[in-house]
């Protein structure tokens, strides 16, 4: 088909740094350039030395020029990162508050942007992968939670999601499917025969 | 037992679905599980004659119904995955060989659909890569001879081994089409 079955129900890795790459972060310029408007942005007018806020793909465009530094989000040093490892280990059942692409701008700042980290690159590193796998742990530990109703997962990032979207959506439709042949509704027994009619017409007409 | 030919087709289908080429067409079991549904068919005509007086006539025309409706649906399940596999071969704009004449009309009828819908659309290239753009400029090599080629944008001399730096929407074809290797 159109699509390939790998992309289907799911984002691709390549696909959600994507969404991320539009998503505005702090500049600071070492040129001046007039503002454009594009089709789906407008670009601001930049000047040198004066802080402001581009789209993520204009400032590793800029980055990749040596025409700009990046600023980092206030959550991405040491000591908030900290805090943040030390809230996850505190508290088992809740996952700690950070933006929703965090894996993917912390990935964009290690690989691109370095020089511009105020701490050592090698400690935000660990602390990250440390946050990662923290984790994981519990969303491992939350998956014995999983039903055919619901599940609760406040401050899971777009990439914790994505990784775990194949195995949960399947799971929880089949548990769902499962619960309801087991106390079937009467409005779906009608649908159910109903369809199943449809099936014989179409037979006969065949024949 | 009936519907054994037809369990056979959808086995075939379910190992087919994992492979990486179009599998051959099963030409043999098709006009066997065919066979077996006119012969159903024959049967049931005939027990329908006597006005359905007998219970054990009325079961067995349920039965022989079944049965046929089971060989329909398994039939249905192996061509419909195949017309997948085919829909998407043509949006790869790869040419599979096909052996079944309709299939090769599906084929061609399906990718003269895609070029007038594409066609509608002339600004985007539908068929184009799925992975989003992450680099305006890439390092190419070039794997295959081609001499030289004629892009929209400019020409290449495409000697085998050679690099180049270019704009990744010039030479995003010649990567599918395996002449250059992205660096």
């Amino acid at each position: 088909m159109s699509l390939p079955n790998s992309l289907k129900d799911t984002f691709s890795p390549a696909e959600i740094h994507f969404l991320t790459e539009n998503e505005l972060i702090t500049i600071l310029p070492r040129y001046s350039m007039n503002g454009l408007s594009l089709i789906t942005t407008k670009l601001p007018k930049i000047r040198a030395m004066n802080r402001i806020q581009v789209p993520i793909w204009l400032a590793l465009i800029l980055k990749a020029q040596r025409k700009c530094n990046i600023v980092p989000p206030e959550w991405l040093n040491l000591k908030k990162l900290q805090d943040l490892y030390q809230f996850e280990v505190t508290t088992l059942e809740s996952f700690s508050e950070l933006p929703y692409n965090w894996l993917e701008i912390s990935k964009i700042f290690f690989e691109n942007a370095s020089d511009d980290l105020a701490d050592e690159v090698y400690k935000l590193k660990s602390l990250v992968q440390d946050l990662k796998e923290i984790r994981l742990i519990k969303i491992k530990k939350g998956l014995t939670l999983v039903n055919e109703s619901h599940l609760q997962l406040d401050n899971l990032s777009l990439m914790e999601i994505n990784e775990i979207r194949p195995f949960v959506v399947s799971v929880m439709n089949k548990l769902t499917d499962l619960t309801d042949a087991v106390a079937p509704e009467i409005g779906d027994q009608e649908v159910q025969e109903e369809y199943e009619d449809d099936d014989d017409d179409e037979m006969y007409e065949k024949e | 037992m009936y519907g054994d030919h037809a369990a056979k087709l959808v086995n075939e289908a379910k190992r087919a679905q994992n492979l990486e080429s179009l599998a051959l067409f099963q030409d043999e079991l098709i006009r066997s599980i065919v066979k077996e549904t006119k012969d159903l068919d024959r049967q049931k005509d005939m027990l329908g004659q006597d006005e359905f007086s007998d219970r054990a006539d009325q079961a067995q025309v349920f039965v022989t119904h079944l049965c046929m409706r089971r060989n329909k649906r398994c039939l249905l399940a192996y061509e419909k995955l195949r017309a997948q596999r085919l829909d998407q071969l043509a949006w790869e704009n790869t040419e599979p060989e096909l052996t079944n004449h309709n299939e090769i009309e599906y084929f061609k009828a399906y990718s003269d659909i895609l070029i007038d819908y594409k066609s509608s659309f002339a600004e985007v290239d539908l068929s184009g890569s799925l992975v989003p753009p992450k680099d305006v400029f890439i390092d190419v090599r070039v794997i295959k001879d081609a001499g030289e080629i004629q892009t929209e944008y400019g020409v290449f001399n495409l000697t085998k081994d050679s690099q180049f730096f270019v704009r990744k929407a010039d030479v995003e074809r010649l990567i599918q089409q395996g002449y250059l290797q992205k660096i």
